[in-house]
């Protein structure tokens, strides 16, 4: 099957500054994506990209294979909810249900009334005075009602308590189920990730640092602790990650395709979390950061 | 996209239209009443028929309503999308920008139209029985007629604009009433007058009020005063001899000396009866004889606007504040609602990558460029150890 995202040596410039460059990644159609990353990495400029909110300054992005937000057609395939779910605070939430009929034909009117009926929400009541919860439901509702093939979700649940968190990701996770869909997710929250994504890119500086199926991404990387060595003489196979040194142990996380038979070393599970943090604490991604303490 | 656009307008748009009813009631009923103290065959403009408040009051409001609807319907509709982010959720409907831009700027703006033109209807009609006297002037001319169309239309598209520009409300508002203004005042000062080239036309000297007396640097010279001219508009007068020739202001001074001796040998004169006002200086009687008395040698060369003129004047200058309206209108929807994706800028860091890597199947570390940036990121981010940012 065809990417559902494709970019080529994407790169979006703000004045002088670079927020996304030399990006190129491909996220297949039909998985949940998470795109992770520290703030100010590029996620959201990647997604306002992939949405056509913004035009890229260089380098290439389609969306199923097309031009982003070219056509009317091209724009009823793609949902967005917004960072900080952007919703008119002064319309009801019948009125955005009413907005999202009138403005996207393939609109699922009984999608979105059992998703609002089931969450409680009163369809008079004005956007502004719903909970952050709330809104980022009825967000969500907009963007799934459209019925789109590609669902771009950015920092959704960033503002939301664990419970409403929970609800959120519950929601997306049933609408992934029932329908074919290829969702991006970014978060900086892994753990969140963890739970709902296959399918995990790490974006820092504006540069794509590590992407791949999340079954295989916790299936090739180990941690090793053991007495300590130089991480220099280990096999070949094994790729060392992260480091970390004592007086007496060591313990590497190493990224190998092959089963770790050194019986010096015990051999522990990573979670993807683990993954992520240990690419994201590499030197040379660390090197143009200033004034981090890790 | 109609509904929606509507949706949006709704609580601007009835809010207007009960001012807007307000409005019309205290027109129609004071300009009634107006009708009925001053009959067609009284003038009504020298009369005290009252609602001399209202007089000073209704011109002016005229003036400030296509500014009000620059500043309250223009400058927010984009501005207010933009600044609180709900453009993020209208532009990822499946309607082009440009189609959700043009019809949000087509209902508001021909609404800001209708609004003004009724205005304006109402404001012309009230002062029908006062007269038209000078309704030339800059502050007849632009509250009366058509021409608060225009200015209702391109302080909407100013607002438009600027809300596009600033991309925040209150600097959109801010913007909008000062470029409004000045486009105004300049446009009044530096552009109406050369619209329509204006009509001369020569008056004798012993035709009314024309021949006044003036001091310079030649001593007492004659000067003409502008006359009034029914339904016209009157510039400037000048005096010129019988071939046409504007005299130097010696020669001027000796006409004077030698047909109005009595005169130049007096204090100098207003044009016109400044003796009925007051002024020291020779009796109506003597300008008058000593107009007769220049009238073989001088005339005033009057330059004016003729009566015929007003109409297309109102019309042009309509039509020249329409079509920049619509030119801004059109370049703001162009500039937002651009699709097409740009080609890479020279030195874009795309060029200097040559890394197949990143091609290749999951979990491929990027190597980064030695030239990466130093510093050039922010450094508020925090370890996304489970704890979130907020």
């Amino acid at each position: 099957m065809s990417a559902a995202l494709a970019t080529s040596e994407l790169g979006k410039r703000y004045r002088r500054k670079w927020a996304l460059s030399g990006c190129t990644l491909e996220i297949p159609a039909g998985r949940v994506a998470g795109l992770v990353g520290p703030n100010g990495a590029g996620k959201t400029t990647l997604l306002h990209l992939a949405v056509g909110l913004i035009e890229p300054s260089a380098g290439s992005i389609a969306v199923l294979g097309e031009e982003v937000a070219g056509t009317p057609a091209q724009l009823a395939r793609v949902g967005f909810v917004a960072q900080e779910t952007t919703l008119y605070a002064s319309l009801s939430v019948a009125d955005h249900l009413r907005l999202g009929a009138a403005l996207n034909p393939r609109w699922d009117t009984d999608l979105a009334n059992v998703r609002v009926a089931r969450l409680g929400l009163d369809r008079a009541q004005r956007a502004g005075t719903l909970s952050g919860g709330q809104r980022a439901q009825l967000a969500l509702t907009l963007a799934i009602a459209k019925r789109p093939d590609v669902l771009v979700l950015d920092e959704p649940v960033a503002s939301l308590d664990p419970l409403a968190r929970r609800e959120f990701l519950q929601g997306l996770m049933e609408f992934t189920a029932e329908h074919t869909v290829t969702v991006v997710l970014s978060s900086h929250v892994v753990a969140d990730l963890e739970r709902v994504c296959d399918y995990v890119i790490l974006l820092a500086q504006g540069r794509v640092q590590l992407r791949g199926d999340v079954d295989e991404l916790l299936s090739t990387h180990r941690r090793l602790s053991g007495p300590r060595r130089d991480a220099a003489r280990l096999p070949a196979s094994q790729e060392v990650i992260e480091e970390s040194h004592t007086d007496r142990q060591s313990t590497l996380l190493v990224r190998t395709e092959e089963p770790v038979i050194d019986p010096s070393w015990s051999v522990e599970e990573v979670s993807l979390e683990d993954v992520v943090l240990a690419y994201m604490g590499r030197p040379e991604v660390e090197e143009g950061l200033a004034g981090i303490n890790r | 996209m109609i509904w929606v656009a509507w949706r949006q307008f709704r609580t601007q748009a009835l809010v207007t239209l009960g001012l807007l009813v307000a409005f019309a009631v205290l027109v129609l009923v004071t300009g009634l009443h107006l009708r009925d103290a001053c009959p067609p065959i009284t003038d009504c403009s020298s009369t005290n028929v009252g609602y001399q408040p209202l007089r000073e009051l209704l011109g002016p409001a005229l003036l400030a309503i296509p500014a009000l609807l620059g500043m309250f319907w223009g400058a927010p509709l984009l501005a207010r999308e933009l600044e609180s982010g709900t453009y993020r959720l209208a532009w990822t409907q499946s309607v082009t920008r440009r189609r959700w831009l043009s019809v949000r700027v087509a209902l508001v703006g021909l609404t800001a139209l209708a609004v003004a033109g009724l205005a304006s209807w109402l404001v012309s009609w009230w002062f029908a029985p006062i007269g038209t006297a000078d309704r030339f002037a800059s502050g007849a001319f632009d509250e009366r007629g058509i021409v608060a169309l225009g200015y209702a239309g391109f302080a909407f598209a100013l607002g438009i604009a600027a809300g596009a520009l600033t991309r925040r409300t209150l600097p959109a508002v801010a913007a909008t009433l000062l470029a409004f203004v000045a486009t105004r005042i300049a446009f009044t000062f530096w552009v109406r007058p050369h619209i329509l080239a204006p009509r001369h036309a020569l008056f004798a000297l012993t035709d009314g009020k024309i021949l006044g007396i003036s001091g310079g640097p030649f001593g007492l010279t004659p000067i003409a005063g502008v006359p009034a001219i029914k339904n016209a508009g009157a510039i400037a007068a000048t005096l010129v001899d019988r071939i046409g020739h504007a005299p130097g202001g010696g020669r001027l001074h000796g006409l004077l000396v030698r047909y109005c001796p009595t005169i130049a040998s007096g204090a100098p004169q207003k044009p016109g009866a400044g003796a009925a006002k007051g002024l020291v200086g020779p009796p109506e009687t003597s300008l008058l004889s000593c107009g007769r008395a220049l009238s073989p040698h001088l005339q005033a060369l009057v330059t004016f606007q003729p009566a015929s003129h007003y109409w297309p004047l109102q019309a042009l200058e309509t039509a020249i504040f329409l079509a920049v309206a619509l030119a801004l209108i059109g370049a703001t929807i162009w500039r937002l609602g651009r699709r097409t994706p740009r080609r890479p800028a020279a030195g874009a860091p795309g060029a200097r990558i040559a890394d197949p890597s990143v091609l290749d199947p999951a979990s491929q570390v990027r190597p980064m460029p030695t030239g990466a940036p130093k510093g050039d990121e922010r450094s508020d981010w925090s370890l996304p150890r489970s704890t979130e940012r907020n």
